[in-house]
């Protein structure tokens, strides 16, 4: 729905939040569904994301609102390629982000859905800063991830691959 | 666009657009204007969705079912099973996705993803471009412990370490363009030394519509995973070196699958196949669901005949045209004898010395259509090369090619015979004898007696008992006549 500048976004558990179009058209999937329906008095439903996932992802793009916007597809390897190389994450951006694995991961794939290229950046570097610096026993205990390797097989994945890392 | 249908949704599009294309090219004349548009549409999907890595757009999607489903009905789909297959799957897809929006069950989505939360597997979790952007991030030795973690988290983070060091990480997405250019090379792509750690993203759908590939000491692992998502292969080749035996395998259970998974599969060929494991002899092979395999290449130098044994006698033949066997152990020729009605092509190696002529007979006498034949060591000292000579003249008329090697007891009487039917047509002729008790001088005026019209190419190796080994090439020795 639009009502002069204002968007109504509905979440898959039916939740409704009024945004500023500006903030909406932060995803690239919001801006495209704007542009092809026009003015629409009907809430956009956003089947993929829950509402507590939904607020946090408004949230963000309120605060960069006022960001470049999102460059075009055909620009946007290049834009990647630059953002690659940056590893620096915002205060504000490391504060929003701080939460627990569950909501963080569903932050990511909400922002992979809506297309939303800074947001899905910061999820994903976060998720590698806290693989970083860890050995394997630590990082299977973060994800509770289970170790089906027997200890021949760990010896000899080690093996295959300390080439790579002494190179 | 239903994020968990997305698999669905692909593998329909890739297996609709390779059966329109098979369709295409195998009926003839195929002027239908209706199908051809389908197949475009199909093919413009299909690049969409590689270019925006797997993200759709579900209006036109949406579209594209509508016309696929209003096309083949009106199209009549008796006129092929290959549509009438794709209406199927079309009809079911569409029916799954009006259930999950008309139920609104957005939920199912996220109650989904919450269940692999449960196990916090990122990798089951997370769409492989997301695994990508988080591994991007990380340095070699933070890859490196990543390998360490599980089979799964091995594959993808070697990959990813072997990428980063062979390729300048200023490409955001070698690993992408590496799946990608698979997927449309329909070569034969051959990967030696497969570890589950090394070369591929195999949790990755976009290996789909790989037609050929070919590997070589693979781990059972990567083997297991490359067969399930691999459904339209045409040709699978598999091959593994002795000192790799303990280590890699592809193993009968193995087998199976890929042979009930890919539907069209034409070309199999395996050097190895693991045995080792016994419990898993009596759930195997079923070949005979494969109607589509026109060619067999099977080796086993180390051994377990009886599993080959079983496999060939459990299976039929009847579409094959091309065989290839090494090894295949006593009785499992005879049995193969009686299905095989189509071959064009047969070659046998036998160290064991298990096989008889008279298996060797009945496949010929079963195949009328056969033009080429390569026996070689058969190394029973009672086989006789000279019936397999005369069985050939007395049930085909087609052959142009034979190649005997280490062949015995070969008669003078044989030869001639032989030559006599065939010598007109033959186009290759290569012998290595052994216990040919004939000089070369007799082996000369044999040869002298006929006319080799078509012969382009021509090897006799004389390895005499009498005489020691000595080797004789006509050719070498001025036997032009043989060139005519």
């Amino acid at each position: 729905m639009v009502v002069s500048s204002k968007v109504i976004l509905s979440s898959s558990d039916a939740q409704s939040f009024t945004v500023e179009k500006k903030v909406a058209e932060r995803s690239i999937l919001l801006k495209n569904m704007l542009e092809d329906i026009g003015d629409s008095e009907e809430p956009i439903p956003l089947p993929n994301v829950s509402g507590k996932v939904l607020k946090k992802v408004i949230e963000y793009c309120e605060h960069h609102k006022d960001d470049d916007p999102a460059p075009a597809e055909e620009e946007r390897e290049v834009f990647d390629n630059a953002r690659s190389r940056n590893d620096e994450i915002s205060e504000w951006d490391g504060t929003f982000i701080t939460c627990e694995n569950e909501e963080l991961f569903e932050i990511i794939l909400a922002a992979n859905y809506l297309d939303i290229k800074p947001l899905l950046d910061l999820g994903c570097k976060t998720v590698a800063n806290m693989i970083r610096g860890k050995n394997a026993e630590q990082i299977r205990e973060l994800f509770n991830i289970e170790n089906d390797f027997t200890p021949e097989e760990e010896e000899q994945i080690r093996r295959e691959n300390e080439w790579a890392v002494d190179a | 666009m239903l994020q968990s249908s997305h698999t669905s949704i692909e593998k329909f599009i890739f297996s609709a657009s390779y059966k329109l294309t098979l369709y295409i090219t195998h009926i003839p004349n195929t002027e239908n204007s209706t199908i051809l548009k389908l197949h475009s549409m199909y093919s413009k999907m299909i690049d969409n969705m590689l270019m925006q890595y797997h993200s759709f757009n579900s209006a036109e999607f949406n579209e594209l079912m509508k016309f696929t489903i209003s096309s083949l009905r009106s199209i009549n789909v008796s006129c092929g099973e290959i549509l009438e297959e794709i209406l199927i799957e079309a009809s079911s897809l569409q029916l799954e996705l009006n259930n999950i929006h008309e139920s609104r069950k957005c939920d199912f989505i996220n109650n989904e993803h919450k269940t692999f939360l449960v196990s916090s597997n990122l990798i089951s979790f997370f769409p492989s471009e997301i695994l990508l952007l988080i591994l991007k991030n990380l340095s070699k030795i933070d890859l490196f412990e990543l390998s360490l973690l599980n089979w799964h988290w091995s594959f993808v983070a070697s990959e990813m370490l072997y990428k980063k060091i062979r390729v300048s990480f200023e490409d955001p997405y070698p690993l992408y363009k590496l799946i990608k250019c698979l997927k449309f090379n329909e070569g034969y792509h051959t990967y030696n030394n497969i570890y589950p750690s090394k070369r591929f993203l195999c949790t990755d759908l976009t290996l789909f519509s790989l037609l050929k590939i070919g590997l070589t000491n693979a781990h059972k692992t990567c083997v297991n995973i490359l067969i399930a998502l691999l459904p339209n292969l045409i040709a699978f080749s598999f091959t593994s070196s002795l000192d790799h035996y303990n280590k890699v395998g592809l193993d009968s259970i193995q087998l199976n699958c890929l042979l009930k998974n890919c539907k069209n599969l034409a070309t199999v060929s395996l050097d190895y196949l693991d045995v080792s494991d016994e419990r898993n002899h009596e759930k195997l092979l079923y070949l005979d669901n494969v109607k589509s395999l026109r060619e067999l290449h099977l080796k086993q130098f180390a051994g377990y005949p009886l599993i080959i044994k079983t496999f060939l006698i459990n299976s039929s033949f009847s579409s094959l045209t091309k065989l290839d066997l090494t090894n295949p152990g006593s009785d499992a020729l005879l049995s193969i004898s009686k299905t095989v009605k189509n071959l064009r092509a047969f070659s046998l190696c036998d160290y064991r010395g298990n096989v008889n002529e008279q298996e060797v007979i009945e496949v010929i006498k079963n195949s009328v259509n056969l033009i080429s034949i390569r026996l070689e060591f058969l190394s029973s000292p009672r086989f006789n090369f000279d019936l397999v000579l005369l069985g050939l003249c007395d049930y085909n008329q087609n052959l142009t090619s034979i190649t005997l090697i280490g062949a015995r007891k070969v008669t003078s009487y044989g030869l001639e015979t032989f030559f006599y039917n065939f010598s007109k047509n033959l186009k290759i002729f290569n012998f290595i004898l052994f216990g040919f008790d004939m000089t070369e001088q007799i082996m000369r005026n044999i040869l002298k007696k006929f006319k080799f019209k078509n012969l382009n190419s021509f090897e006799l190796n004389l390895a005499s008992q009498k005489y020691g080994l000595e080797q004789i090439k006509y050719f070498d020795n001025g036997s032009s006549q043989l060139r005519c």
